[in-house]
């Protein structure tokens, strides 16, 4: 059974293809949405999920969380007195994933369909695939996100013939996403998108503007108080779109703070990054040679999109208001399923395929000019231009630029700029030339792009036949095969809390999160209660642990209740 | 009728097909393939659909009447019928956003143009105050929409393109600035036959001031096709000629 999983940068989900549609899959607590979070508790255990979210606002030290932004950087991340990379991290949401996968479905599951943002680099896509093999999964395929929002929408009318674009802003990434369908093919036209745009950056920018005021500055080097107050301004967030305003209290060494939200500080605050939005929308369609007016639908994916001032600005950019039939939180995870029955073959999508295109532009460096007019070095010259249709393999034929030149250095990058100091240095290989004139010494360089998003490049001197190829692999922030397998072992030796725990883990997680805010004799009331909970944990009886979780369970609910967790809204 | 081009034969077509009947052979012939073990069956399906698109997009311009461009804009294109060259020919591009479209960037792009010519009446324009015509001209609520906003863009690349006028390369830095041309080859191919001209200008002036732009962490030049050091440069003849000379001297003498 081949799985679809959706890496979010906030939350992950996981999705299977039973024959006719896809289907979520419930996590141990019974839920679609497992935070992408990762937290180490005293013991050194590993708790994934909403255990993990729980304490990143009572163990921030202990806590990981949006580690996707650092996918395919060597950046480690110290969590609990440990390293881990960002794969690691990741191949731990994965894990717990699988685990899921596996309940729900009674038996092992050991493929999947993983998700990645369209305009994930080289590098990035590289680090998700050994995320999965870290997890013990074989990566049958990266789908882009909004290829797999695009696939949920285009399997209930496969008949059809539409134009789309899919907006999918998400946690932490936004892509953009043109597709043609006709006769049963999801043909993607075009991809653009800003790996470092989404709901997170909303959060940040709004809990910048209090301070230095009315927060003074002095609180962002406490740690707890910032995760606590970047969780409420979250909230806030989706509260906005109910109400024009949402009044956030968090308590403090000197009384609580008071912080008002309204939509009009959202829209101060937001401004610059809905100008960054329009960005990859405005290429995305030159790139697909549509106008606005062509696309029959705007389809959302991603949780950030469920924001007024997102839907407004859309509606506002192709003068009509976008389409959100789907849940905009589940949308990948369904189409993700989708490709897994694709892949596994279904009858029942047999007429249904899809095709999609390279989100970047790939070549190598060369000098203009020569016969009369002086040379300029550090030119870009695309061998596959970007959104070309996927798998594909180009040559340019290259020459040195004098004669008798003995050798040629080949840089390959990867961007759009027309100079290669603006596009980023994939790799480089230098190529030893036979003796002869410049027109003698042609160099064939191809570049082959594969359906997972992968670039293989190779040249061959004409004149001798000699091959090389470009390994990319080198890349610092790219795991070797040893490395994974050696990585592998470390984190199977990791403990983590089993499946059927998780759900008490979780409970006894938000419990801390709500004692740190109470007071006086409510707390330590509550206290006791936690200490009771975790000594009925400890008997390991189930006939102890069941009434014991009924009761604390619905107490914490109260007390969460009484003490206007949830942000008041103001109507 | 001629012989049937390649392209439409790989899709089962003929003469006779339309652009319909040609997407409807790829659709077809695309789910025999496995694209991911297979890719070379599918770039080379790929490619006789797009030259098999591209054949009957060049017919089309044949059989209906061809509506030249406004002159002042456009180079002079051959009326006639570009004969059908399969196989090989991307799609060629659409002609880009006419200025007389009934988008609201024209109109605001003209606004600008004026401005400009005020503050270009007596020598280089003020940077600041360029600075400012463009970000109101940018900020304008006529620009939302993406369509008025393509048409703005177009607008002042036909106006850089079409000839030097006062406060050239200051309007022209402002443009690189404003819409990313440096960045994005693909972005002024889009904009025709005004983007072909102003590519070399973009390039010049794109690597004189320093742009906002993250930089590579690698510090050695690279290059592709740079000469190797000769073996025999000026200095090492001299040396190697006053050697000989010495030697000779040294014999002549014994």
């Amino acid at each position: 059974m081949i799985v679809g999983i959706d890496l979010g940068t906030t939350n992950s989900l996981a999705a299977y293809w039973d024959g006719g549609a896809p289907r979520l899959i419930p996590n141990s607590l019974g839920t679609y949405l497992t935070p992408s979070c990762v937290s180490l508790d005293e013991d050194g255990a590993v708790l994934v999920g909403r255990a993990a979210r729980e304490r990143l606002q009572t163990h921030p030290g202990r806590t990981a969380s949006l580690f996707k932004r650092h996918m395919g950087t060597d950046r480690e991340l110290l969590v609990g007195g440990r390293t881990f990379r960002p794969e690691e991290l990741s191949a731990l949401v994965l894990r717990s994933l699988k685990a899921d996968a596996e309940a729900a479905l009674g038996g092992p599951v050991e493929e999947a369909v993983i998700t990645v943002p369209a305009y994930f680099s080289d590098a990035q896509r590289k680090a998700t695939r050994a995320a999965g093999e870290l997890a013990g999964l074989r990566v049958e395929r990266l789908l882009n996100e909004p290829s797999a929002a695009a696939l949920a929408y285009g399997i209930h009318r496969r008949g059809a013939e539409a134009k789309f674009l899919v907006f999918d802003l998400g946690g932490g990434t936004f892509d953009v996403s043109i597709l043609d369908l006709f006769e049963g093919v999801m043909e993607v036209r075009a991809s653009a998108g800003d790996n470092f745009l989404g709901g997170e950056d909303f959060d940040t920018a709004l809990l910048e503007s209090f301070f230095p005021h009315p927060l003074p500055s002095s609180l962002k080097a406490d740690a707890s108080f910032m995760q606590r107050l970047r969780a409420r301004t979250e909230e806030a967030r989706h509260a906005l779109g109910a109400s024009p305003q949402v009044t956030l209290r968090l308590p403090g060494d000197a009384g609580d703070h008071v912080l008002e939200v309204t939509e009009g500080l959202l829209d101060r605050v937001a401004a610059p990054l809905l100008q960054r939005l329009r960005i990859p929308v405005e290429r995305a369609l030159r790139d697909a040679d549509f106008r606005a007016e062509d696309l029959d639908q705007i389809v959302l994916a991603g949780g950030a999109t469920r924001m007024a001032i997102v839907r407004r600005l859309v509606a506002r950019m192709f003068g009509r208001p976008p389409v959100c039939e789907l849940n905009p939180d589940e949308v990948v995870a369904l189409g993700a399923a989708v490709q897994a029955g694709l892949k596994m073959k279904d009858a029942a999508l047999d007429e249904v395929v899809m095709t999609d295109v390279s989100p970047y532009s790939m070549g190598i460096e060369i000098s203009r000019g020569g016969s009369g007019t002086p040379t300029t070095e550090g030119h870009f010259d695309p061998i596959i231009e970007r959104n070309t249709p996927v798998p594909v393999s180009r040559v340019g034929t290259y020459y040195p630029v004098t004669d008798h030149q003995r050798k040629l250095l080949l840089n390959v990058y990867q961007g759009e700029a027309r100079m290669v100091r603006d596009n980023i240095h994939l790799g480089r290989l230098e190529l030893n030339l036979p003796p002869g004139t410049r027109d003698q010494l042609g160099v064939d360089i191809r570049f082959t792009y594969d359906v997972n998003g992968l670039l293989e490049v190779e040249a061959r001197v004409l004149r001798t036949g000699a091959l090389r190829s470009l390994v990319i692999e080198s890349n610092p922030g790219i795991l070797s095969p040893g490395e994974i397998a050696a990585r592998f072992k470390a984190l199977s030796a990791l403990k983590v809390h089993p499946r059927e725990q998780m759900a008490n883990r979780a409970l006894l997680a938000r419990a801390e999160r709500l004692y740190l805010v109470l007071k006086g004799p409510t707390r330590q009331g509550f206290g006791d209660r936690i200490l009771a909970f975790e000594q009925a944990l400890e008997s390991q009886d189930p006939h102890l642990i069941r009434p014991a979780q009924r009761d604390f369970s619905e107490h914490t609910d109260r007390l969460e209740r009484d003490h206007q967790i949830l942000p008041e809204t103001i109507q | 009728m001629g012989r049937r081009p390649a392209c439409l034969a790989r899709l089962g077509l003929t003469r006779a097909a339309d652009e319909q009947a040609i997407r409807r052979a790829y659709a077809r012939e695309l789910k025999r393939i496995d694209q991911a073990r297979d890719p070379g069956a599918f770039q080379e399906l790929r490619e006789a659909y797009e030259a098999a698109r591209t054949w009957h997009r060049a017919r089309q311009v044949g059989l209906l009447p061809v509506t030249p461009p406004p002159a002042r804009m456009r180079p002079a294109r051959p009326a006639a019928p570009v004969p059908p060259t399969p196989d090989l020919a991307p799609a060629p591009p659409t002609p880009a956003l006419d200025e007389a479209s009934p988008y609201g960037g024209a109109e605001v792009f003209t606004e600008l143009a004026t401005r400009i010519a005020t503050l270009a009446a007596d020598g280089p324009p003020d940077p600041p105050a360029l600075t400012q015509a463009f970000s109101l001209a940018l900020e304008d609520p006529r620009l939302v929409p993406l369509s008025a906003r393509f048409q703005f863009e177009q607008c002042l690349a036909n106006h850089l393109a079409s000839g030097r006028r006062p406060g050239h390369t200051q309007v022209l830095e402002q443009a690189i600035l404003r819409f990313g041309w440096h960045r994005d080859h693909r972005r002024l191919a889009r904009l025709g036959w005004a983007g072909e001209q102003l590519g070399e200008a973009v390039d010049s002036v794109a690597t004189l001031p320093p742009l906002p732009v993250v930089p590579e962490p690698e510090p050695e030049p690279a290059w592709i096709g740079k000469p190797e050091a000769k073996p025999w440069n000026g200095w090492s003849l001299l040396c190697a000629l006053y050697f000989f000379l010495m030697m000779i001297r040294l014999l002549v003498k014994d």
